[in-house]
């Protein structure tokens, strides 16, 4: 008798039920779609603070000091330590290789072009690695300084011959996109190194076409920059790496990031590997890469850590607007209603039903009702944030569902809590005069 | 009826219908002034927390630099010592210009409050361990900057510096070559010049004592940081410098109208912003922006809703109050506007009551989230009330219509 009340009031009075669950409805979508950007705001701003370059910086460990003046490293090209390119592709073996969003390597020789001396930097522009058998992965400088503004076009690695020149250098050479420059490499010194035959003249000059000019408003701005197998053999160091920026998406660093690793218990060890910090990165890609020194970039971690903590408060004060916006939505609604349904409850009391008995009709038709409402706004409600989402990060919001049973969960609260109330207020009145109206 | 009793009236109802016990009235303050307290709270904290995010972005270090403009071929000065080391001139240092410029760039303070320069000047000498028992008996070609240590790491607060205070001419150094030489603080460094002074003779030398190490993951770990004239008088280069960091507070645009008027300022020297610093931060806080005024936007359209749901509900219950008004010959137009300025009023008093808690909320919030003191900025007051009583309003328009359908006859009758 109870579900058969209970059905048939759900299919009358359709249009006023259907209220109740838009209201519902809309509660929950406005908490989910908050609900799931806030869950999203970290990931997605970590993103963009990548445009501020790399945060660990991979050098060999057994380097020698670096004669860096204005971020140019001037060393001789023969002295001081290597890394092999080879072992690039083990950047995305570590553990939290899904992290790790774009990595250069770097290889600065001297260099002289139309009687200047200038630095010439081999790395890759835009290059596809092959991972393993499936997996592919896109990386080089455009990838790891988005910021970096190129007039004319980027160079294909693949050519060789195109270059890139940084733009206060190209002023002082009067250089354009689309000329050819002359790069004199001096001589690798004392010819320890093994040259194979494709070593392209050892000390010759050689030719690149400017294909476009760099402006960063750093040291890049007086380099110029060409392929790494071009500057490698050039400099008779074929497959040999200087420098690797990596740019990861990190965890902001609190106290447990930075305690002492040797004083971590190995469960306390496990927790701190399997999160991404910036030091835990840095730990496995030295581990990964034997003889490597991977180092965090103060600047650039610590910065991005503060910056994202501070967004994640101010999407916490949405995350409880939200709620709160929500639970009126639906109480609003439900008030109305219930309000309105004195005489059902003086006729069902007149007939003979319990006080309890009147309680569970209306409550049940309530908790139905939240159900349906709660998985509509679910849905409509990540359809908000993926739409928000791509207008403001440019990029899709994921679907979370740790937020359903939290939204429907709400739903239910708010609706059982907000229809009991007044149903509370109705039971007292007696049924005559409800009835009489 | 007068005109004047009518008014009367019509304010005697007004009254009445904000003060009798309704819970539809109650819950259309209640919405409303959830609404102002949210956007009285984010419109107060926006502010603030901009200007702290702006600040979280300072952190990067200097988003400008002024370095001197590309040097002409020859026109370098010429160190014959260097080259015979190995290194040519314009490695040993990579063109300087006048110490004065630094002067001339602080000079623009009173333009933008809170700018910072620091002078840097990069030489290329060698470093000869001379700690109290020497283990490392060998020169290294190290990169030494003269500069005003405190006032560089005020510009960098990332940095992770280990301090020692020493008495005498003392120096920083980083962490890769401190421990490349096994030095700490309080071990002594001998730094020789790779030029011979202009007055000929043997080149310069100067024994510094490390009060502090430095980390930063970056080219600094390999640098020793000495006073700015220590490292002139060691290099022969009194007055000079090799360029001067600035770090301008505020915005990509205020940075932008610095570097120009920087520019203008300073001929023949080059002024570039940072632009992985100015562009990028720039992005982030409009990305920050929108997310803030879009989510606002979205609360404040289901505010906006339950509003129309709650003035229905009002009009409807009072159905027989609208037919008897009717009944006594008030117009359409009279009974919308009770209703209107009713919503009007519950708007107003929502609006009160939820600016007074969303500043409360916004002061904690500052306080705690973001440690700043909370600033009010007094148009928000106006603003948000007006917004409140226009939110209810513009949710009020199409409920009112209902008025235009009650019959007087319908509804009374039976009564």
């Amino acid at each position: 008798m109870l579900t058969r009340i209970v059905l048939e009031s759900l299919a009358r009075q359709r249009r006023r039920k259907l209220l109740s669950v838009a209201a519902i409805a809309l509660g929950v979508a406005v908490a989910t779609a908050v609900g799931t950007i806030a869950l999203d705001v970290g990931d997605k701003v970590s993103r963009e603070l990548r445009s501020f370059g790399a945060n660990i910086s991979v050098t060999p460990a057994a380097d020698g000091l670096a004669l860096t003046v204005g971020g140019v490293d001037y060393r001789p090209a023969a002295s001081g330590a290597y890394l092999s390119e080879a072992a690039l592709v083990k950047l995305k073996k570590i553990f939290w290789r899904n992290n790790i969003m774009a990595f250069a390597p770097f290889l600065s020789v001297p260099a002289e072009v139309r009687g200047r001396r200038i630095v010439l930097v081999g790395s890759w522009f835009d290059r596809e690695m092959q991972v393993d058998k499936s997996d592919k992965f896109r990386t080089g400088l455009r990838e790891l300084h988005p910021a970096w503004k190129v007039e004319g076009q980027w160079p294909e690695d693949g050519h060789g011959v195109e270059c890139l020149v940084g733009s206060r250098l190209a002023r002082a050479l009067g250089t354009a996109v689309g000329e050819v420059i002359t790069v004199e490499v001096a001589a690798p010194e004392s010819g320890t190194k093994t040259r194979n035959s494709k070593n392209l003249s050892g000390a010759g000059n050689f030719e690149f076409r400017v294909r476009g000019i760099l402006e960063t408003g750093g040291p890049e701005d007086d380099e110029v920059f060409a392929p790494l197998e071009t500057v490698g053999a050039l400099a008779g160091l074929e497959g040999n790496i200087r420098r690797v920026e990596v740019s990861a998406l990190t965890k902001p660093e609190d106290t447990f990031a930075r305690s002492d690793l040797t004083k971590l218990n190995p469960e306390q060890f496990d927790r701190w590997y399997c999160t991404p910090y910036v030091g835990s990165i840095a730990y496995q890609i030295e581990q990964e890469i034997p003889g490597a020194k991977a180092k965090p970039v103060y600047q650039v971690a610590e910065t991005e850590g503060r910056v994202l903590d501070r967004v994640g408060m101010l999407m916490l004060i949405f995350a409880v607007a939200a709620l709160a916006t929500a639970a009126l939505a639906v109480a609003s609604m439900i008030l109305a209603t219930v309000l309105e349904r004195r005489v059902e409850i003086g006729l069902f009391k007149s007939l003979g039903a319990t006080d309890s008995r009147v309680a569970a009709v209306f409550l049940l038709e309530a908790f139905a009702m939240s159900l349906v409402g709660g998985a509509v706004g679910y849905v409509v409600g990540s359809l908000m944030a993926w739409r928000l989402s791509i207008l403001v990060f440019g990029l899709p919001a994921g679907a979370h569902w740790v937020i359903l049973p939290v939204a429907v969960g709400l739903a239910l609260l708010v609706t059982v809590v907000g229809s009991a109330l007044p149903l509370g207020r109705g039971m007292k009145i007696s049924p005559a005069a409800v009835l009489r109206d | 009826m007068t005109q004047w009793a009518n008014e009367s009236m019509f304010w005697r109802l007004w009254l009445r219908s904000l003060t009798v016990k309704r819970p539809q009235a109650a819950l259309a303050i209640l919405s409303v002034g959830v609404g102002a307290a949210l956007a009285a709270m984010l419109l107060n904290l926006y502010g603030d927390a901009r200007r702290k995010m702006t600040q979280e972005f300072r952190r990067y270090g200097a988003n400008v630099i002024v370095a001197p403009a590309y040097p002409e071929p020859g026109g370098r000065p010429n160190i014959s010592d260097a080259q015979a080391a190995g290194l040519s001139s314009s490695e040993t240092i990579a063109g300087v210009m006048d110490e004065d410029v630094v002067n001339r760039v602080a000079a623009l303070r009173n333009l933008q409050n809170g700018l910072a320069a620091v002078p840097l000047l990069n030489v290329v000498v060698r470093v000869k361990c001379r700690a109290p028992a020497p283990r490392l008996a060998e020169f290294e070609d190290v990169v030494a900057v003269g500069t005003d240590f405190a006032a560089l790491r005020n510009l960098n607060p990332s940095w992770r510096v280990e301090s020692r205070a020493q008495e005498g001419p003392s120096c920083a150094v980083g962490t890769h070559l401190a421990s490349r030489l096994r030095l700490g603080p309080g071990d002594t460094v001998e730094l020789q010049a790779m030029n011979q002074p202009p007055s000929g003779g043997e080149p310069l030398r100067g024994v510094f004592r490390i009060s502090s190490v430095l980390s930063t993951g970056a080219f600094e770990d390999e640098q020793v940081f000495l006073p700015l004239a220590a490292l002139q008088e060691l290099a022969s280069l009194s007055g000079k410098i090799s360029l001067v960091e600035v770090s301008v507070p505020g915005e990509t645009a205020e940075v932008e109208r610095l570097v120009g008027e920087l520019g203008r300022s300073l001929p023949g020297v080059d002024v570039r912003p940072v632009r992985q610093i100015v562009y990028s931060s720039g992005k982030v806080l409009d990305t920050i922006r929108w997310l803030v005024v879009s989510l606002t936007a979205v609360i404040l359209t289901i505010i906006a809703l339950c509003l129309t749901a709650t003035m229905t509900a009002i009009v409807l219950e009072r159905r027989k109050d609208i037919a008897v008004m009717k009944a006594l010959g008030a117009s359409d137009r009279l009974v919308m506007k009770l209703f209107l300025t009713e919503g009007a009023g519950l708007g107003f008093l929502g609006g009160l009551a939820g600016f007074g808690l969303g500043v409360e909320l916004a002061r904690e919030a500052a306080r705690r989230l973001f440690d700043v003191n909370l600033s009010l900025t007094w148009w928000t007051f106006p603003a948000v009330s007006l917004a409140s009583v226009l939110l209810v309003m513009v949710a009020a328009f199409f409920p009112v219509r209902i008025v235009r359908g009650v019959e007087p006859a319908t509804v009374l009758k039976g009564e």
